[in-house]
């Protein structure tokens, strides 16, 4: 009889036990994750604020560069001279790959495989197997492969920084390009054959390069021809 | 009273059973969410890391398309100006296109094949020869293109947007045209920046001299890039676009 009561007062001792240390640990866990939440709610609303920041921006660009090209329609028309000109000004500005151009080419999927992990060489390589096959537009990303652009790996492998934005997998590649003459090259490039997918489309739509302009041209001085 | 007793025994032992197993599970629990915080927090950091730098180039992209619309209202009614303007944007193009003979401070960078030879006893000296490659040239100009080099050429053939490097036998196919060792890279840039990204501990040089390639890196003020010849450029499968 008194063992069986001591049984019983054991049990209700430890279940005692057990109930405050369970209050304990639920308090213990908050105090831990208060000041994290705390940070990453700060954090998130930084980003919310920082994205409706640049969608603004971006809106505001677009309303100007609209201005700018009703702007120049204008200024063509004012006379034989500056009609020649700004046509020729529009040739330069397609070359250099400063708008949009649609045509027929390919969409090229690129993505780590078989745990081999894509890298800034074979984006380098690709671009470069693209030219041969005499490729006229690229976009990574929708980001214009222009003279310029640089695609770098960055905190080790994990992004691709392209025209100074950061990406990562999976990359879409846009061409227009020849799709015949890329099927013949790409065969070639085994190496870079194993990410790829390849799609050829008749309505590629590769946007213009979208960074600032006047940081392309410092340090750079054009040598006039002699005869104008 | 001897059953109700056992109700209370077995109620209890019950009561006791779901507090160990709530216990045991809170402490897993703990440890999953505490994590899982972590690792938002992390991509959050990113996240917000990529805005912020978008923003930059927004704000300087906006102030470019300003002042590209204070031109137009400046030169209303002038037409010299307008004409003025016109060539202004015209040269600028044709820089970032290539198609315009430019000059300016910047490096050169000489890559050359190296054939060694190695005596062997009572035979005929082993020679082989170790060759640039077109990785290699890529990498070169991948890297002074992140280091701001606003044109570059090899063996005076300008390297733009469409430019293809494809090895051959004895050389490389540039622009269509087939170019040999040893290599002579310009590029126009800020001298010292563009020495000190090439030159940086596994960088670029280092690279290529690992591979026992011969390489030289010179500084300049004055280098001249012809621009890419008529037929480089490409542009007849190109339609313009309608938003």
């Amino acid at each position: 009889m008194v063992s069986r009561n001591i049984a019983i007062t054991m049990i209700f001792i430890l279940l005692g036990l057990i109930v405050s240390m369970q209050f304990k640990s639920i308090n213990y866990k908050q105090k831990l994750l208060e000041p994290k939440i705390a940070q990453a709610n700060k954090l998130k609303e930084e980003l919310f604020s920082e994205k409706d920041n640049n969608k603004e921006l971006m809106q505001q660009c677009i309303k100007l560069e609209r201005e700018n090209l009703e702007n120049e329609k204008q200024r063509s028309n004012i006379n034989q001279t500056t009609k020649v000109l700004s046509e020729s000004l529009e040739t330069f500005r397609k070359v250099a790959g400063l708008t949009d151009v649609v045509g027929s080419g390919v969409i090229i999927e690129v993505d780590h495989r078989d745990g081999v992990m894509v890298k800034e060489k074979d984006l380098l390589t690709l671009v470069n197997v693209l030219n041969m096959a005499g490729a006229e537009a690229v976009a990574i990303n929708d980001e214009r492969i222009i003279s310029r652009s640089e695609i770098r790996n960055v905190a080790e492998n994990t992004f691709i920084v392209i025209n100074g934005k950061r990406m990562t997998v999976p990359f879409e590649v846009k061409a227009i390009v020849d799709a015949k003459k890329l099927e013949e090259l790409i065969g070639v490039y085994s190496e870079t054959n194993q990410l790829l997918k390849i799609k050829a489309s008749e309505d590629i739509f590769i946007p213009k390069y979208m960074n600032s302009v006047e940081k392309l041209i410092s340090n750079v001085e054009v040598i006039e021809d002699e005869v104008e | 009273m001897k059953l109700n007793k056992n109700i209370a025994i077995a109620v209890v032992c019950v009561l006791l059973g779901i507090m160990l197993a709530l216990q045991y599970k809170s402490i897993n629990y703990k440890e999953e969410v505490s994590s899982y915080e972590h690792k938002t927090l992390e991509e959050l950091k990113d996240n917000l890391l990529i805005e912020k730098r978008k923003n930059e180039e927004l704000m300087v992209r906006y102030d470019e398309l300003q002042n590209e619309n204070r031109q137009y209202e400046l030169a209303q009614g002038d037409i010299d100006k307008n004409i003025e303007n016109i060539k202004k944007d015209i040269t600028k193009y044709e820089i970032i296109s290539g198609l315009a003979d430019v000059k300016g401070k910047g490096i050169i960078l000489t890559i050359d094949n190296v054939e060694i030879r190695m005596p062997l006893e009572g035979e005929e000296d082993y020679n082989f020869k170790i060759e640039v490659q077109e990785r290699e040239l890529l990498e070169v100009i991948n890297e002074l293109r992140a280091s701001d080099a606003n044109a570059i050429s090899i063996n005076d053939e300008r390297i733009v947007a469409t430019t293809e490097i494809a090895e051959v036998d004895d050389g490389m196919i540039i622009n269509g045209v087939k170019v040999s060792a040893p290599y002579e890279i310009k590029a126009l840039g800020d001298p010292e920046k563009l020495e000190n990204s090439l030159t940086m501990l596994n960088g670029v040089v280092e690279g290529l001299q690992s591979y026992q390639l011969e390489v030289s890196l010179e500084k300049s003020d004055e280098i001249i890039i012809p621009k890419a010849r008529g037929s480089v450029i490409r542009t007849n499968l190109l339609k313009p676009a309608n938003k």
